[in-house]
């Protein structure tokens, strides 16, 4: 087996997802499948091994191998509870193929073509838009507007670049560059001001394919620009870093005060996993190591926190209703379960920054405080605006879901949620598991 | 006959590169002006045809049959999405057209058209770089200001699918004075198809959503419950005396999913403003 076989494979199982979508257990047997193989396959193949495959290096190294991983879990659990949800629409096809593309950019040794692969990759989850309430088509909309837009700017980065080979003293040729590579920040990660396209995306139905985009392509686009930045550390200026640090202030900000005017908890989860990233960026483009730690283990606990959310809401969105008699007969328990994981998936989004990252002993908001004086107040006001946003979404859930829900939540979804809960308590508990990929994740 | 157009086509950007531009231009505010979704695929094609044409002599055949053949797949897609909305949907299509109402008023697409214009003859006036060719700046610069524009008149994805496409066109009108690369150029086509299908897909949830809550507002007319039946009844709705459109709105959970709301066609057209 070749690397290439961990795009090739999510992508033939897309294929053979799409071509199942009429018979549901056989469709869903083949996308877990697809997933357990990759897994395994990533954990056997060669590392640091160059092969050629259309003319392109492809090489998995220790750091890619663990990010892999990564996406390979969260898929794999928002497709078990996509697959065990009945409302949850066709998301299987276009989340193995988003990543197998995203595979692709990961793999290939060409920075050029990852950053070209990887708007596809993005465009793909779309595809996987269901709602009858028109914000979801919205929000996605305005992605898709946005996402493509970066490209002219990274190809134009390469033939900068060559002008300054053939007049070296241009100098000001590497600062254009490094300004150009700031569109695909703002934009891969929807920064202010286009933070608010994911959680218009997330409040308008089921929040899955939001969530597979805040847990797996938010962390690959964070690894691609940042295997840029390594490869050319020239382009790492300070003007563009202290901008883009303004910029994660200002989402983080603005993400938790819109989060007042939600009107479904999956746009309050998605404010609160926009001001997190928020965060993310700034210890991002802090510059240290230190910074980076933070960052990324910021950046790991959230995916976890927001699977779970989202993984509840879904179960609980999913849940047929009683008629008020039958109701009335049973306390909605598992409604009640669900709720309260939903709630405290939002919460624990809110109390990561303040949590102690053991590779520091201290807190990322006290890491990225050095950087940025402002950032206690700002998280301060974000955290507020989503308390009161959590506070009026979730008591509306509360009245029109939960109580009306009796016995009626599906027992294996239920159960698929309690276990995320369980494994994000584990987490929680011994925060060094975390800290430990996080390091996997640096090499 | 196809090698003899072949042949003709190619020395056009030379000979006729003004009036190509010209061309772009027009095909540009047309597609600007227009709300219909139907009328855009003519439209963009038009503009595309002008834009490989332009790059021809830069990009070489290959590249010039790789362009038009996602090109004509954007067209298929649009138009294949385009009649089957018309065909199966129509009243709902117009109801979400309704939505963006002040965006679909032709005199204020009119105004668009003309402030797009004085904006490129603007921007080329103060910004036009001394490395471009006079030609490919106007070119450039207009369609990055019908991407904008393009973005902000938008009533429908399919129209901002194509405003995005207007982008990647001014970029690969750059990126062919540089020598593309073959596989950067094929990429960056097979992502001019995925924009279109995404587009195509999400007009296609937009419709059934309006399908959809149009349907759930009319049963909500005909029955008006009682506080102890609306809670049951959606994602996140409050009780009756709280039920706001967004009550009806989140509807999607009620077992009225995208696609079947596409295949119910509605009796009569649903009335304004019925969802969110």
């Amino acid at each position: 087996m070749r690397v290439y076989w961990l795009s090739i494979l999510p992508l033939a199982g897309a294929v053979a997802v799409a071509l199942l979508q009429r018979w549901r257990v056989p469709m869903v047997v083949v996308a877990l499948a697809t997933l357990l193989g990759c897994l395994r396959l990533s954990s056997l193949l060669p590392m640091n091994q160059a092969q050629t495959f259309l003319g392109q290096q492809w090489m998995l190294d220790g750091g890619t191998q663990r990010l892999l991983i990564l996406a390979y879990w969260t898929t794999a659990t928002l497709l078990a509870i996509a697959a065990a949800a009945q409302q949850a629409g066709p998301v299987h096809a276009p989340m193995l193929a988003s990543l197998g593309l995203l595979s692709a950019a990961i793999l290939l040794h060409s920075w050029l073509l990852s950053l070209l692969l990887l708007p596809a990759a993005l465009i793909v989850p779309i595809l996987a838009t269901f709602s009858t309430r028109p914000d979801a088509p919205r929000g996605a909309s305005h992605f898709l507007a946005w996402v493509t837009v970066p490209i002219p700017f990274l190809l134009a980065i390469p033939w900068l670049l060559d002008q300054l080979a053939v007049r070296p003293q241009e100098l000001a040729v590497v600062t254009w560059s490094a300004w150009l590579l700031l569109p695909a920040w703002i934009l891969w990660l929807n920064l202010f001001p286009f933070h608010g396209t994911m959680p218009l995306w997330a409040a308008g139905g089921l929040p899955l394919v939001p969530a597979f985009l805040w847990a797996a392509k938010d962390a690959v686009v964070i690894h691609l620009l940042l295997a840029v930045w390594r490869q050319m550390p020239a382009l790492q200026m300070e003007s563009v870093l202290s901008t883009l640090r303004t910029l994660g202030l200002l989402t983080a900000l603005f993400s938790g005060i819109w989060a007042v005017i939600q009107s479904s908890l999956s746009g309050v989860l998605g404010c609160a996993a926009m001001s997190v990233l928020g965060l993310v960026v700034l210890g991002l483009a802090a510059g240290s190591a230190d910074g980076l730690s933070a960052a990324l283990f910021l950046l790991l606990s959230r995916s976890a926190a927001v699977l779970l959310a989202s993984a509840a809401l879904t179960v609980l969105y999913d849940g047929s209703a009683d008629t008020p008699q039958e109701a009335r007969k049973r306390f909605p328990w598992e409604g009640l379960v669900l709720w309260l994981i939903a709630v405290g998936g939002v919460l624990a989004l809110l109390a990561l920054p303040r949590m102690a990252n053991p590779a520091q002993g201290r807190s990322v908001l006290s890491v990225l405080q050095v950087q940025e004086p402002r950032l206690w107040q700002a998280w301060r006001i974000s955290a507020a605006g989503v308390l009161i946003g959590l506070a009026h979404t979730s008591w509306r859930l509360w009245r029109s879901q939960v109580r009306s829900s009796g016995g009626h939540i599906r027992p294996v979804p239920f159960l698929l949620a309690v276990c995320l809960l369980l494994l994000c308590l584990y987490l929680a508990l011994s925060p060094q598991v975390v800290s430990g990929w996080v390091s996997g994740l640096m090499l | 006959m196809l090698p003899t157009i072949l042949r003709s086509l190619e020395p056009l950007a030379a000979s006729r590169a003004l009036h190509l531009v010209v061309g772009l231009y027009a095909s540009g505010a047309l597609l600007l002006l227009s709300p219909d979704e139907r009328l855009l695929i003519p439209f963009f094609l038009l503009q595309r045809g002008i834009v490989i044409v332009l790059l021809w002599s830069n990009i070489g055949l290959s590249l010039v049959t790789v362009s038009t053949a996602a090109s004509v797949a954007v067209g298929l897609i649009y138009l294949i999405t385009v009649w089957g909305l018309f065909r199966k949907a129509a009243p709902a299509v117009a109801q979400a057209t309704r939505g963006a109402q002040p965006l679909t008023y032709p005199p204020l697409r009119a105004l668009a058209v003309a402030l797009a214009l004085l904006l490129t003859h603007g921007l080329v006036q103060r910004y036009a770089p001394s490395l471009l060719p006079p030609l490919v700046t106007w070119s450039v610069a207009w369609l990055l200001v019908e991407f904008c524009f393009a973005l902000l008149l938008a009533p429908t994805p399919l129209h901002s699918g194509l405003g995005v496409l207007a982008f990647a066109d001014a970029g690969r009108i750059l990126y062919a004075l540089t020598g593309p690369d073959p596989l950067v150029w094929g990429v960056w086509a097979s992502c001019d198809v995925l924009v279109a299908l995404a587009a195509a897909h999400l007009r296609t949830v937009e419709v059934a959503a309006y399908g959809g809550t149009g349907a759930e507002c009319r049963e909500t007319a005909e029955t008006p419950p009682s506080s102890e039946e609306i809670p049951a009844a959606s994602l996140e709705s409050p009780p009756v005396e709280e039920a706001d459109q967004d009550s009806v709105a989140h509807g999607e959970l009620t077992g009225h999913s995208a696609s079947s709301a596409l295949e119910r066609e509605p009796a009569e057209p649903p009335e304004p403003g019925g969802s969110a």
